[in-house]
C-alpha cells in the first residue's frame, strides 16, 4: 500500500476505529474519552496534510476496493483539489469543536458516546468529501445527518431538543431526497455511479439538464440554509450542544457549497449553468439580507449567529451563481474562512453563556472589563464577519464581489454590496451590546476552562493570519478551479 | 535610501502604535501624548527627506493577494507631498493640544498612530486594493476612537454609525474599484484610470460605458462620504465628544484629506461620465447650498465648523465636476491648515473661555474665515470660466456667498458673547497652542500674499499647468458683480435688519444648540407678524413676513430635514427594518405564514396525523413552509430553465 493511500485511510480510519472504541469502552472511557477523540482527529487533520505535498506533485491520491461486489458497489476514496479545502476544514473545525468540548461538556457515564457521535459527524463530513461514488457519498451524506441528529436529539440544550432534533432531520433529508433524485437520474443517464465518469461528461436532454441541476441546487440549498429552505438552522444551531454547533455552522454548511461544485459546476458545461446564474446570484443576495436582518431582530446571542450563517451562505450561493472564476474562487476561500470565523463566533458565544449564564442579548452588557480577551476575541470575530480588512472573509468577500462585477448584471454585486451593510450593523450590534454599556444588575462572571479559551484564542490568530497570508490557500482554490472549470 | 525612508515612514508610526497599544494600561496619557508627537515629528521629517526621491518609482511592492497583481509603495511627488501635509497637521495637532496631555489616552495614540501609518500608504500605494485596505483601516480608527473615549452605550451607537457611514462610502468605493478593474484588467491605479479615461469617452452607452459611468459614481460616493458632504456631516459629529486631537485630526483632516484625493485622481473621469456628471454637479452645489443654509440655524461654533466643512465638501465635487482638477489638488493644502486653525481658533473662541482667548480666538476665525471665502471665490471664479452650466454655478456662487456669511456670523456671535457675563476660564492659552495658532496664522497671510507662486510651485508637483490665479481686484469684481452672492449677501442683511428690528429675539448665543421646533414660539411670533401688519406700514408687512418666511422656513427645513427628516429618517429606516425583521421573524419563522397559508397547512395535517403528535406547532408550520418553498423553488427552477 502506497503512503498517500495509508493516509487517505487514516482519514477516515482514525475517527471511525476511535469511535468504535469509545462505543465499546462506554463508561470506563469518561474521562480517557476527549483525549481519544481529539488524537483520532488529530491524526485526521494530520493525514489530510500529509497529503497536500501528494497533490502538489499532481498525483490524486485514491483508495478502491469492492465492497459489496454482487450490487457493483466499490468503496472508492479519492483526494484532489476540490476536495482537499473542504477536507482540511472539516478536519480542522472537528479538531477544535472537540479541544473546545474538553472544557464545555460536563463527563458524564455518556461521554463516551458523546465523543463517538462527534467523530461519526466528523467521518460522515470526510467521507461525504471523500468518496467517488454516488453510493458511498449518499452513504455517508446521511451518516453525517444521523450523527448529528442523534447529538441534538440527546445533548441539546432544552426539552425541545427532541422536536428540534426532528424538524432538522425532516428538513434537511428533504434536501437529501432530491440530491438522491438527482443522483439517480444521473446513474441512469451514464450507467456509472463514479464520480471520475462523471467529471468526464454527461450528454442529457436538455430538459433533464435543468431538472438534474435544479433538484442538485435545491438540495443543496437546504444544506447551505438559504432562505427560504433554512428554517432549520436557527432552532438545530441554538439548541446544539456548543461543539456540536460548532461543527455543523462551520463545517457541515460546506457541504452544500462541496456538493454544487462537484455535482452541477464540474459535471455541466458553463452554457449550461449559465440560466441558473441569475437565480443563484438574486437567491444568494436574499439570503444574506434575510439573514442579516433576522439576527437584527434576534435577542438569543446563538441565534444571531445562526442567523448570520444564513446571510454568509448567501455570500456564498452568490459567488457560486456568478459562474466566473474570481466568483467560485471566492465562494471557496468563503467557505474556508467562514468556518474560522464562525467557529471562533459560537466559540465565544460558548463562552459567554458560560461565564454569565445568560443568552439574551438584553441581558448582558459592560463585559469588556471583565472578559477583555473573551471580547477581543468577538470583536475580531465581528470585524471579520464584516469583512473588514485585514481579516481573513475581507479576501473571499473581495473575489466574490469582483465575480459579481464580472457578471453583465452589476446591479446585483451592488445589491450584495449594499447588504453587506447590514453584516456591519449586526456585527457591531452584537459586540456593542454585549461588552459596552452598563452591566446589568446581578451578572456574575464565572471563570472559564482554558481548554475553551485556548481554541478560540487560536481561532481569533488564525482569523488575522489568514488575512494576512491569503496565498496558500488561494493556491489551493486555484487548483480547484483548475481542474473542474477549466478556462473560465 | 528611499526604501528605507518609505519604510520608516510607514513602519515607525506603526510599531509606535503597536508599542503604545500594548502598553496602553501601563503608560501614562502624557508619556503616550508625547510619543504621539514626538512619533509625528519624526514621520514628518521623513516624509521631507524622501521629497528628493519623489518619482523614482516603485521602491516596495508585494504580492499579497494572488492574482491581483504586485503591491507597490512609490514616493509620487503628489502622494508624498500629500504624506507631508497629513503628517504635519497631525503634529501641529498634537502640539497645539500639549496643554491637555494628561487627558490624552494612550490608546487614542495608538489608533492616530495607526490611522498615520495607514494614510501614508493610501498616499503612497498605485494599487486599488492596497489604497482599499487602508481606507478602511482608518475608518475602522476613527470609528473606534470614539469607542475609546466613551465607553458606554451612547458610544457604542456613535462608533457604529460612524463606522456604518463610512463603510456605506467603502461599499461605493468598492464598486469603482473592481468596476475599473473588470473594464481594465488591473489593479495599478494609474494605468486603469489612464484606460478608463481613454475608453470612457468613446464607450458611449455601451455596456463598458455604463460600468464606467457606474464606476465613477461609486468613487463620487466614496469621496462624498469621506469628505462628509450633506447628509454624510453626520459621521463628523460624532467626532465633537472627543478629545481636541482627535477630533481635529482624526475626524476632520485624515479621511477628508484622503477624500480630496481621491477626487483628484478621478476628476479627469469626471467630466466624461455623462449623467453621472450632471449629477456631481448639482449634488456638489445644491449639497453646498443645503449645508450652508442648515449651517445658519447652528449655535454650537465646532457643528458650524462641521457644516462649513459639508459645504467644502459640495463646492469641491461641484468644481471636479467642473474640470478644474487643479483646484483640487490645491484645496488638499489650502484646507489643510485653515481646517486645523479653525477648529483651534472655535476651541478657545467658546463663550465659557475668558475675554483675552476670545479676542485671539475671534481674530484668527476672522483670517480663517476671509482665507475661506477667498479661497472659495478663487475655485468658484476657475469653475465659471470653464463654461459650467449657469444654474449649477450660480447655485453655487450662492454657496460661496453662504460660507461669508457664515464665518461673519461665527464671527458675530463671538464678539457678541463678549458683552455677556458668565462665567470664564481664567487660564492663559498655552504656549505651545499659541506657537502652533501664530504659525498657521502666518501660514495662511503668507500663503495668502504669495498664493501665485505657491500655486505654481503645487502645480509643477504635478506636471501641470498652473491655472490663472486673478489679482485681488478682478477676484473683488467677479464678487461684487456675481448676481448669486449679490444676492444671498443682500437677503442676509435684509433679513437681519428685519429681524432685529420687528422680532427682537435673543442673542444667538443664548438659543439651545439642540433646538427644537416650539409650537408656542411659533404662535407668539405669528402673533408679532400680526401686530406687525397692523402697527406698520404695508411694505414693512410685506417685508416682515417675507423675513419671518425666511426664518421659520429654515427653521421648519431644519426640523424637517436635519432633526427629524434626516436623523427622523435614518431612525425611521433604522425602526422600519428592524420592526420589519421582526415582523418577519414572527410571520416566517414562528408562525409560518399561518393565516395566508391555513388551508394548506389543514392539508399537510390531514396527511401527516402521526407525525403530528412527535413535534411541535412551530416545526407543523415550519414544515408547510418548507414543503410549499420546496415545490415552489422547483417549479420556478424547472419553468425558468425550461
Amino acid at each position: 500500500m502506497r503512503m498517500e493511500t495509508i493516509w487517505l485511510v487514516i482519514i477516515v480510519g482514525a475517527p471511525l476505529v476511535a469511535a468504535l472504541v469509545l462505543f465499546l469502552l462506554r463508561d470506563r472511557a469518561v474521562h480517557a474519552a476527549g483525549w481519544i477523540a481529539g488524537v483520532a482527529a488529530a491524526l485526521s487533520l494530520g493525514g489530510a496534510l500529509a497529503l497536500l505535498p501528494v497533490l502538489q506533485r499532481g498525483q490524486v491520491p485514491a483508495l478502491d476496493f469492492r465492497w459489496i461486489p454482487a450490487a457493483h458497489i466499490r468503496l472508492v476514496l479519492h483526494v484532489d483539489w476540490l476536495t482537499f479545502p473542504f477536507l482540511i476544514t472539516e478536519a480542522a473545525v472537528t479538531l477544535v469543536a472537540i479541544v473546545y468540548a474538553w472544557g464545555y461538556h460536563h463527563p458524564d457515564e455518556r461521554t463516551s458516546f458523546f465523543y463517538a457521535l462527534l467523530l461519526l459527524f466528523a467521518l460522515g463530513m470526510s467521507g461525504t468529501t471523500l468518496a467517488d461514488d454516488m453510493f458511498l457519498f449518499y452513504i455517508f451524506w446521511e451518516l453525517m445527518l444521523v450523527a448529528s441528529c442523534v447529538l441534538i436529539a440527546v445533548w441539546g440544550d432544552g426539552e425541545r431538543r427532541g422536536a428540534v432534533a426532528l424538524k432538522y432531520f425532516i428538513f434537511t433529508h428533504l434536501g437529501s431526497l432530491m440530491v438522491l433524485v438527482g443522483l439517480l437520474i444521473l446513474y441512469d443517464a451514464t450507467g456509472s455511479d463514479s464520480f471520475s465518469v462523471l467529471r468526464e461528461g454527461v450528454t442529457l436532454a436538455p430538459g433533464l439538464v435543468t431538472l438534474v441541476t435544479t433538484l442538485f441546487i435545491i438540495g443543496f440549498c437546504v444544506k447551505m440554509a438559504i432562505f427560504p429552505l433554512h428554517l432549520w438552522l436557527p432552532d438545530a444551531h441554538a439548541v446544539a450542544p456548543m461543539p456540536v454547533t460548532i461543527m455543523l455552522a462551520a463545517a457541515m454548511l460546506s457541504m452544500g457549497t462541496y456538493g454544487i461544485l462537484r455535482f452541477p459546476l464540474s459535471i455541466f458545461s458553463m452554457d449550461q449553468m449559465a440560466v441558473f446564474s441569475v437565480p443563484m446570484m438574486v437567491a444568494g443576495i436574499v439570503s444574506e439580507i434575510y439573514g442579516a436582518l433576522m439576527a437584527l431582530a434576534e435577542d438569543d446571542i446563538k441565534r444571531i449567529i445562526a442567523y448570520s450563517s444564513v446571510s454568509q451562505m448567501g455570500y456564498i450561493l452568490f459567488g457560486l451563481g456568478t459562474l466566473t472564476h474570481d466568483g467560485i474562487a471566492g465562494a471557496t476561500l468563503h467557505v474556508i474562512y467562514h468556518a474560522i470565523v464562525k467557529a471562533l463566533l459560537f466559540m465565544c458565544v460558548g463562552l459567554v453563556i458560560r461565564a454569565t449564564g445568560r443568552r439574551r442579548i438584553a441581558a448582558l452588557g459592560g463585559l469588556w472589563r471583565a472578559m477583555p480577551l473573551v471580547a477581543i476575541c468577538t470583536a475580531v470575530g465581528a470585524l471579520a464577519i464584516a469583512g473588514s480588512p485585514p481579516f481573513c472573509i475581507f479576501d473571499s468577500e473581495w473575489m466574490i464581489f469582483a465575480g459579481g462585477f464580472h457578471t453583465a448584471h452589476i446591479s446585483l454585486p451592488i445589491l450584495a454590496l449594499l447588504g453587506s451593510l447590514l453584516t456591519v450593523a449586526y456585527a457591531l450590534w452584537f459586540v456593542g451590546r454585549i461588552f459596552f454599556g452598563n452591566r446589568p444588575e446581578g451578572l456574575t462572571i464565572e471563570p472559564l476552562p482554558k481548554a475553551m479559551l485556548a481554541p478560540t484564542v487560536l481561532l481569533t490568530v488564525l482569523a488575522f493570519i489568514e488575512g494576512i497570508f491569503p496565498a496558500p490557500v488561494f493556491d489551493w482554490v486555484t487548483h480547484e478551479l483548475a481542474l473542474i472549470l477549466g478556462g473560465i | 535610501m528611499a526604501k528605507i525612508l518609505v519604510i520608516s515612514t510607514i513602519g515607525v508610526p506603526l510599531l509606535a502604535s503597536l508599542a503604545l497599544a500594548v502598553a496602553s494600561r501601563r503608560a501614562r496619557p502624557s508619556v503616550a501624548h508625547h510619543t504621539t508627537l514626538a512619533v509625528t515629528g519624526l514621520a514628518t521629517l521623513l516624509a521631507l527627506a524622501l521629497l528628493p526621491f519623489a518619482g523614482g518609482g516603485t521602491v516596495i511592492a508585494v504580492e499579497w493577494f494572488p492574482s491581483m497583481g504586485q503591491m507597490g509603495l512609490t514616493p509620487s511627488p503628489t502622494g508624498l507631498y500629500a504624506v507631508l501635509a497629513t503628517a504635519g497637521a497631525a503634529f501641529f495637532t498634537l502640539l497645539a493640544t500639549a496643554a491637555h496631555a494628561h487627558e490624552f489616552p494612550p490608546l487614542t495614540g495608538a489608533l492616530m498612530l495607526l490611522a498615520l501609518a495607514a494614510t501614508t500608504v493610501a498616499f503612497l500605494t498605485d494599487h486599488f486594493l492596497a489604497r482599499y485596505v487602508v481606507l478602511e483601516i482608518v475608518a475602522l480608527c476613527i470609528a473606534l476612537a470614539v469607542l475609546v473615549e466613551i465607553q458606554t452605550r451612547r458610544g457604542v451607537r456613535l462608533a457604529g454609525g460612524n463606522y456604518l457611514l463610512l463603510r456605506l462610502g467603502d461599499v461605493g468605493m468598492l464598486t469603482g474599484i473592481l468596476l475599473l478593474m473588470d473594464v481594465s484588467g488591473t489593479l495599478q491605479i494609474s494605468p486603469a484610470l489612464e484606460q478608463a479615461l481613454a475608453t470612457i469617452g468613446v464607450a458611449g452607452g455601451t455596456p463598458v460605458g455604463m460600468r464606467l459611468r457606474w464606476a465613477v459614481a461609486g468613487f463620487l460616493l466614496a469621496v462624498w462620504v469621506k469628505l462628509g458632504g450633506w447628509p454624510f456631516q453626520l459621521w463628523k459629529r460624532g467626532g465633537l465628544q472627543l478629545a481636541l486631537a482627535s477630533q481635529i485630526w482624526l475626524y476632520a483632516t485624515v479621511m477628508p484629506s484622503l477624500g480630496i484625493y481621491l477626487l483628484y485622481r478621478v476628476t479627469p473621469l469626471l467630466a466624461l461620465a455623462g449623467h453621472v456628471h450632471e449629477v456631481a454637479l448639482w449634488i456638489g452645489s445644491g449639497g453646498a447650498l443645503l449645508a450652508g443654509l442648515t449651517a445658519l440655524r447652528q449655535q454650537n461654533l465646532r457643528v458650524t465648523l462641521i457644516y462649513q466643512e459639508a459645504v467644502q465638501a459640495g463646492l469641491l465635487l461641484f468644481v471636479a465636476a467642473s474640470g478644474v482638477k487643479e483646484a483640487i489638488w490645491l484645496s488638499l493644502f489650502v484646507m489643510m491648515p485653515l481646517r486645523l486653525l479653525l477648529f483651534l481658533a472655535a476651541d478657545i473662541a467658546q463663550p465659557t473661555a475668558s475675554a483675552r482667548q476670545r479676542k485671539i480666538g475671534t481674530s484668527l476665525l476672522t483670517l480663517g474665515g476671509i482665507a475661506l471665502v477667498l479661497f472659495n471665490l478663487l475655485i468658484t471664479w476657475w469653475a465659471g470660466r470653464t463654461g459650467v452650466r449657469l444654474d449649477a454655478l450660480f447655485v453655487a456662487q450662492a454657496a460661496v456667498a453662504l460660507t461669508g456669511v457664515l464665518s461673519a456670523r461665527v464671527v458675530w456671535q463671538s464678539l457678541k458673547s463678549e458683552e455677556e457675563t458668565g462665567p470664564r476660564r481664567s487660564y492663559e492659552i498655552p504656549w505651545a497652542r499659541k506657537m502652533t495658532m501664530g504659525l498657521l496664522g502666518f501660514g495662511i497671510v503668507g500663503g495668502g500674499m504669495a498664493f501665485g507662486p505657491l500655486a505654481q510651485h503645487l502645480m509643477a508637483i504635478t506636471s501641470t499647468t498652473p491655472p490663472d490665479v486673478p489679482t485681488l481686484p478682478t477676484l473683488l469684481r467677479h464678487t461684487v458683480t456675481s448676481p448669486a452672492i449679490l444676492l444671498v449677501v443682500g437677503l442676509t442683511l435684509i433679513a437681519r435688519k428685519l429681524w432685529q428690528w420687528t422680532i427682537q429675539i435673543p442673542t444667538p448665543a443664548a438659543e439651545s444648540t439642540e433646538e427644537m421646533y416650539n409650537l408656542e414660539e411659533g404662535l407668539v411670533r405669528a402673533a408679532r407678524a400680526l401686530r406687525a401688519v397692523v402697527e406698520v406700514g404695508m411694505l414693512e408687512e410685506f417685508i416682515v413676513l417675507i423675513a419671518l418666511g425666511a426664518v421659520e422656513g429654515a427653521r421648519f427645513t431644519y426640523r424637517v430635514v436635519e432633526q427629524e427628516g434626516l436623523e427622523g429618517l435614518v431612525a425611521l429606516f433604522a425602526r422600519g427594518a428592524i420592526d420589519g425583521a421582526r415582523l418577519t421573524y414572527r410571520v416566517v419563522e414562528q408562525e409560518g405564514l399561518e393565516g395566508l397559508l391555513r388551508r394548506a397547512v389543514q392539508w399537510v395535517l390531514a396527511l401527516g396525523r402521526g407525525l403530528q403528535r412527535w413535534h411541535t406547532g412551530r416545526l407543523r408550520h415550519n414544515l408547510l413552509w418548507m414543503a410549499i418553498s420546496l415545490a415552489l423553488a422547483v417549479l420556478t427552477f424547472v419553468l425558468y430553465g425550461g
